[in-house]
C-alpha cells in the first residue's frame, strides 16, 4: 500500500530542484566506513517444488545481538517459513558468508528480522548507536549504496538533499537524486543518521523507438530516492515474534475497505471528516459479532477521529496499522456512520484466521501437484460467502509443467471439491485419498470436480 | 484457439488485418460438375448480395456510428436475405444491400440470433418493385449429406471486393470449437458445429454463401482461422434453415435454458462404468439455475433427457445435445436420467428462457457514460450478489462520469443511496439531471468492493 502512494508521489519530490553544492563535511571518510558496518546483506532462498530461487537484499544491524532488520518486501508474504532456506549474511566489501537465522516478521510494519551469527556479531554497529536528525527541507544528506555482488557488495558514497516528507502513515522522506541503497542507510553530514532507504520508486518514462512512443515505467534496483525517516522509524524497532512462524496478527474481519473522498464525505454529510467505507464483513469475524455490517462507514477510533491523509487513501493504511498495532483481545471503539445515522460499535479484536503462509500443504510428485489447506482468507479471492468454519475443498497451490495435474487441466488456484466422487471437507482428507491414489498401483487415473470463478469443471488425471 | 469472425470492415480500419491486393486474384477453374451446373450457379451468383451496415456503438462513453461489409444471400421471392449476426445487428442504423445488377436498396433487419451467428433482413420490396429490379433468389442444399473433400465454392465480399467467387473444398463437416471471443461480448457457437472448408473466406465474406457445385446454399461462411491458410467455417445449412424460419415467423429464436454446462465425457467412460457409447458429462451447473434448483449437480453423468439416450463422449457431440435441450418450449418439464456415483437417479427440470449475458446498451452523452444492463447471465458470471443495476462499458474524458472515477467494469448499484434496479431507472435519473443539475452520489461495485462517486454537473 505505502509503496504505491509512494509511487505517486514521486512525480514531484523528483521534480526538486538538483542543487549540486559542494560540502565538505570533517571526516566523511572515516564516518562512512564505521557506519558502513551497520548495514549487511543477506542471502537466502525460496525453495519452491521444483526449484530454488536465490534472493540478496540489504539490511540493518538493529542491535548488539546481530540483530539486522530487513524491509516488509524483503520476503514474499506468502511463502511459509519452512521454505526459506539457509540464510547468510555479508559484511559489505567482504567477500565471505556468514550463517544466520530468520526470526520472523513483525506484525504492525511487517518488518523481517535475522539474526547474523555470534561470531561476526562484535564486528557490527547497531544503528541505535548513531544520534538522531531532525530533517527539513534542502538539507544535504549522504548515504551509503551498495554494489552487486560481483563488487563484493562495497559500499559507495552518495549524497544529494532532503526534496520533501511525507506521511504515508509512516514518515517517508524523498531526495533530490537517488541518496542510498534499498535497505541501507543515509546520514546527516555531521553523521547522525537521517533514514533507512526504501524501495526505489517507479520512473515515468517515454521511450521512443522508431518513431514510436511508448510509456514505461522504469525503477533502478540498486539505488532509491526514498527512506523511511530515522527519527520515526526508531520508536518502532525490533518487534521481533516469539517465534518465526507465530500467528499473532489481530483480525477485524472487514473487506475492501476505501476513502471516502471528499466530494462524498459532503454528499453524505460527513463534512470534513476522514471516513472509510467497508465493502464486504466476513462471516464469523469480530466485526460480525460485534454487529457491524457491510457499508458502514468508519469515522472514528477509541473516540479518535481518522487523521486526514493526503492521498486519501492513506486513510485505510493508517486504519490497518492502527488494527494491526492492537494485541488479540484489545477491544476497538469505532465510530460508525450507519445510513447517515451516528453509532458507537466496540468490537474485541481476535486472533486473525491461519494467513495462506502457514496454510497446510502438500506436494504429490507422480500427480506433479501441490493442495493446500482452505484458509478463511480464500473466501475473499474465491468470492464465497462462507461460514469460518466451513471448509467447501483444498487449493490447487502449484502444478508442476507438463505434469499429469498439468495434463489433466489442473490450474493454480482450483478449489478441489471432490476426488474421485468424495467431497472434501478436510485437508487431512484430501491429503489421505492423495497418497492412496498414488500409491495404489491398479489405479490408473482418477477424477476432481474442482470450481474455478462462477464455474466447475470435472478433470480426469492420469497417473502413471 | 483464434479463431476470429469474418469482420466487416471495421476490423480494417483497426489495422489488425494488412492485405495486399495480389492476394485477391480470383481463379476460377470450371470442373465438368461446375460446367453441367451453370445456369443454377448463375442464379446463385444473382442471389449474392453486398451488405453495407452502418451502427451504432456503445464502447467509448457516447453513441458513435461505425460502418462495415459484409455479405448476405437472398433466400425468398418477397426479399428476405440471409446473413451473419456479426454484420447485422440490432444496432444498425442503415443496412444497404447491393443486388448482383449493381443496384442499391435499403434493407431492414427482420431478426437476430446470436447464439448461431445469423441474421435475416428483408429487402424493400416496393423501392424494388417500383425501380423494378430484378434478383435471383438461391436455393438450400443439405449439409448432412456434405462429404469431406467434397468441391465447394465460397461466394462473398471479401474486404469490399463484391462477388467474388472462391473454390475449396470440404476439409470437415463437423469441426467443433469452444469460442472465446464472442460478438461483441454476445455469446455464439453454442448450438451448432460448423463446415470446415479450405475455399479461400477472408473479412467481408462473412454471411456470404458456402455452395455445392450445383449452387445450392449449404452453409453461411462466418469464420476464419486470422494468421492460418484456408481454414474457413461456415454455419450448416441445417442450422441455418431451422433459425431462418424462426427469425421470419418472430423475429428471434427462443430456446430453452436450464443452466448446465457439459464436458466431454472422452476417456472417463471406463472411470463411470459407463456402457458403451452413452452418456454426457456435467462440468458445471450454474448457481440458481433451474438445473440447480433441480438438484443436478457437477461431475453427474446424464444418461438421458425424456427418455432420449445421449452420447457426449466427444467436443463435437456436444452442441447437438445442447440444442436438442434449448429446442424444447420454454417451461417444459423434461425428465433426466442421471448417473452419479454407483445409483442412478431421475429428475424433472422445468426450463426456463435462455438469455444472453449482454444487456440492453445505452449511452448518457451528456455524462460521458455508457451502460449495460445487468443481466442475470452476466451477474452469475461475475458472482454478484443480484442482477440489478448496470455495468459501465465506456466513459469519455474529461466527462462528468470519467471526473468522478468511473471506470469500464464498474457496476452501477445504487444511486443517491437508494438501489438502482436497472437502465430504465437510470434513464429518469438522468431525465431529472437534465432538467435539474445537481450532483449525484454513485455507489459502484468492482470485485465485491464498494465505491462512491460523485456525477457533478
Amino acid at each position: 500500500m505505502t509503496k504505491r502512494i509512494i509511487q505517486r508521489i514521486v512525480a514531484w519530490g523528483y521534480v526538486s530542484l538538483c542543487i549540486s553544492k559542494s560540502f565538505s563535511a570533517p571526516a566523511v571518510d572515516e564516518l562512512f566506513d564505521e557506519r558502513s558496518a551497520s548495514i549487511l546483506v543477506v542471502e537466502f532462498f525460496v525453495e519452491t517444488e521444483i526449484d530454488r530461487r536465490p534472493t540478496s537484499v540489504n539490511g540493518i544491524v538493529i542491535d548488539s545481538n546481530g540483530v539486522i532488520q530487513l524491509s516488509a518486501s524483503a520476503v514474499p508474504s506468502w511463502v511459509p517459513v519452512d521454505k526459506l532456506k539457509e540464510f547468510k549474511v555479508y559484511r559489505l566489501g567482504e567477500s565471505d558468508s556468514h550463517d544466520a537465522t530468520y526470526l520472523g516478521s513483525d506484525r504492525e510494519h511487517g518488518w523481517h528480522y535475522v539474526q547474523a551469527e555470534e561470531a561476526i556479531r562484535d564486528k557490527l554497529k547497531p544503528i541505535t548507536d548513531y544520534p538522531l536528525v531532525e530533517l527539513k527541507t534542502g538539507q544535504p544528506l549522504w548515504g551509503i549504496g551498495v554494489a552487486m555482488k560481483d563488487m563484493d557488495f562495497a559500499p559507495y558514497f552518495m549524497r544529494a538533499e532532503v526534496s520533501t516528507i511525507q506521511k504515508l502513515p509512516e514518515t517517508v522522506g524523498f531526495a533530490t537524486s537517488e541518496i542510498t541503497s534499498p535497505g541501507s542507510l543515509l546520514f546527516a553530514n555531521d553523521g547522525s543518521l537521517a533514514g533507512w532507504g526504501s524501495s526505489a520508486l517507479n520512473m515515468e518514462r517515454y521511450l521512443t523507438i522508431e518513431g514510436r512512443r511508448y510509456q514505461a515505467y522504469l525503477r533502478k534496483p540498486d539505488q532509491t530516492t526514498a527512506f523511511y525517516v530515522a527519527s520515526e522509524l526508531v520508536k518502532s524497532l525490533g518487534n521481533i515474534p516469539e517465534s518465526p512462524d507465530i500467528n499473532d496478527m489481530t483480525w477485524l474481519g472487514v473487506v475492501g475497505l476505501q476513502t471516502i473522498d471528499d466530494e462524498v464525505a459532503e454528499l453524505m454529510g460527513l463534512g470534513d471528516q476522514a471516513a472509510i467505507s467497508i465493502s464486504q464483513i466476513l462471516k464469523g469475524s469480530p466485526a460480525a459479532k460485534a454487529g457491524l455490517v457491510e457499508r458502514d462507514m468508519v469515522l472514528s477510533v477509541d473516540g479518535k477521529p481518522l487523521k486526514r491523509y493526503t492521498p486519501r487513501r492513506v486513510v485505510v493504511a493508517d486504519f490497518e496499522q492502527q488494527i494491526a498495532g492492537k494485541t488479540i483481545g484489545d477491544s476497538m471503539l469505532l465510530g460508525i456512520s450507519r445510513g447517515g445515522k451516528l453509532m458507537e460499535i466496540e468490537v474485541a479484536l481476535e486472533q486473525s484466521p491461519k494467513p495462506v503462509r502457514q496454510a497446510d500443504r502438500k506436494y504429490f510428485e507422480d500427480t506433479g501437484l501441490t493442495i493446500r489447506e482452505f484458509v478463511v482468507y480464500d473466501n475473499v479471492s474465491l468470492k464465497l460467502d462462507l461460514e469460518l468454519d466451513e471448509i467447501p475443498g483444498v487449493i490447487v497451490s502449484f502444478v508442476k509443467p507438463n505434469s499429469n495435474a498439468h495434463t489433466g487441466g489442473s490450474q493454480n488456484g482450483d478449489l478441489i471439491k471432490e476426488i474421485d466422487g468424495v467431497a472434501i471437507r478436510d485437508f487431512d482428507q484430501a491429503v489421505s485419498i492423495m497418497e492412496e491414489l498414488e500409491s495404489n498401483d491398479s489405479k490408473n487415473d482418477f477424477v476432481m470436480l474442482v470450481a474455478r470463478g462462477a464455474e466447475t469443471s470435472v478433470l480426469r488425471i492420469t497417473l502413471d | 484457439m483464434l479463431v476470429k469472425m469474418l469482420p466487416p470492415s471495421i476490423m480494417l480500419k483497426k489495422g489488425k488485418l494488412i492485405v495486399g491486393l495480389g492476394f485477391l486474384v480470383i481463379s476460377l477453374s470450371l470442373d465438368s460438375s461446375f460446367a453441367r451446373a451453370g445456369s443454377s450457379f448463375d442464379r446463385l451468383l444473382q442471389a449474392v448480395v453486398r451488405i453495407d451496415v452502418r451502427e451504432t456503438t456503445f464502447a467509448g462513453g457516447s453513441a458513435r456510428l461505425v460502418s462495415g461489409v459484409g455479405s448476405g444471400v437472398i433466400m425468398s421471392r418477397d426479399g428476405l436475405v440471409m446473413t451473419n449476426a456479426h454484420v447485422v445487428s440490432p444496432q444498425a442504423v442503415d443496412i444497404w444491400v447491393t443486388l448482383a445488377s449493381l443496384e442499391r436498396v435499403r434493407a431492414e433487419l427482420l431478426g437476430w440470433d446470436h447464439w448461431t451467428d445469423l441474421a435475416l433482413l428483408r429487402l424493400d420490396m416496393r423501392d424494388i418493385e417500383e425501380r423494378k429490379l430484378g434478383f435471383s433468389v438461391a436455393r438450400f442444399g443439405r449439409s448432412d449429406s456434405l462429404k469431406p473433400g467434397q468441391t465447394v465454392y465460397a461466394v462473398g465480399t471479401p474486404h469490399g471486393l463484391s462477388r467474388t467467387v472462391t473454390k475449396g473444398i470440404i476439409s470437415n463437416k463437423e469441426r467443433y470449437y469452444h469460442d472465446l471471443s464472442g460478438i461483441r461480448g454476445y455469446e455464439t457457437g453454442f448450438f451448432n458445429t460448423w463446415l470446415q472448408t479450405d475455399a479461400a473466406i477472408n473479412p467481408g465474406n462473412s454471411g456470404g454463401p458456402l455452395v455445392d457445385s450445383a449452387g445450392r446454399v449449404v452453409g453461411i461462411n462466418t469464420r476464419t482461422y486470422l494468421g492460418a491458410d484456408n481454414l474457413g467455417f461456415a454455419i450448416p445449412e441445417k442450422t441455418a434453415r431451422q433459425v431462418m424460419e424462426a427469425l421470419e415467423e418472430q423475429g428471434e429464436v427462443e430456446r430453452s435454458y436450464i443452466g448446465l454446462s457439459p464436458g466431454f465425457l472422452q476417456d472417463m467412460e471406463g472411470f463411470y462404468s459407463l456402457e458403451a457409447n452413452q452418456g454426457m458429462l456435467i462440468n458445471s451447473v450454474d448457481p440458481g439455475s433451474p438445473a440447480a434448483l433441480a438438484g443436478i449437480r457437477a461431475s453427474d453423468i446424464v444418461l438421458s433427457i425424456d427418455g432420449r439416450k445421449l452420447d457426449g463422449r466427444f467436443p463435437e457431440q456436444i452442441p447437438p445435445i445442447r440444442n436438442l435441450i434449448a429446442s424444447y418450449p420454454i417451461g417444459s418439464t423434461l425428465t433426466f436420467e442421471l448417473k452419479r456415483g454407483d445409483s442412478t437417479l431421475s429428475l424433472s427440470v422445468e426450463t426456463e428462457r435462455l438469455e444472453s449475458r449482454v444487456g440492453e446498451e445505452w449511452a448518457f452523452e451528456k455524462w460521458g457514460l455508457t451502460v449495460r444492463e445487468v443481466s442475470r447471465t452476466f451477474a452469475r458470471e461475475l458472482q454478484l450478489e443480484s442482477d440489478d443495476g448496470v455495468v459501465v462499458i465506456g466513459t469519455q474524458s474529461a466527462f462528468p462520469a470519467e471526473k468522478a472515477g468511473l471506470r469500464r467494469g464498474d457496476v452501477i448499484s445504487k444511486v443517491n443511496q437508494s438501489e438502482l434496479v436497472g437502465l430504465e431507472e437510470l434513464k429518469e435519473i438522468y431525465e431529472n439531471f437534465d432538467s435539474n443539475p445537481d450532483a449525484l452520489l454513485m455507489e459502484t461495485q468492482r470485485n465485491r468492493t464498494v465505491s462512491y462517486k460523485v456525477i457533478k454537473p
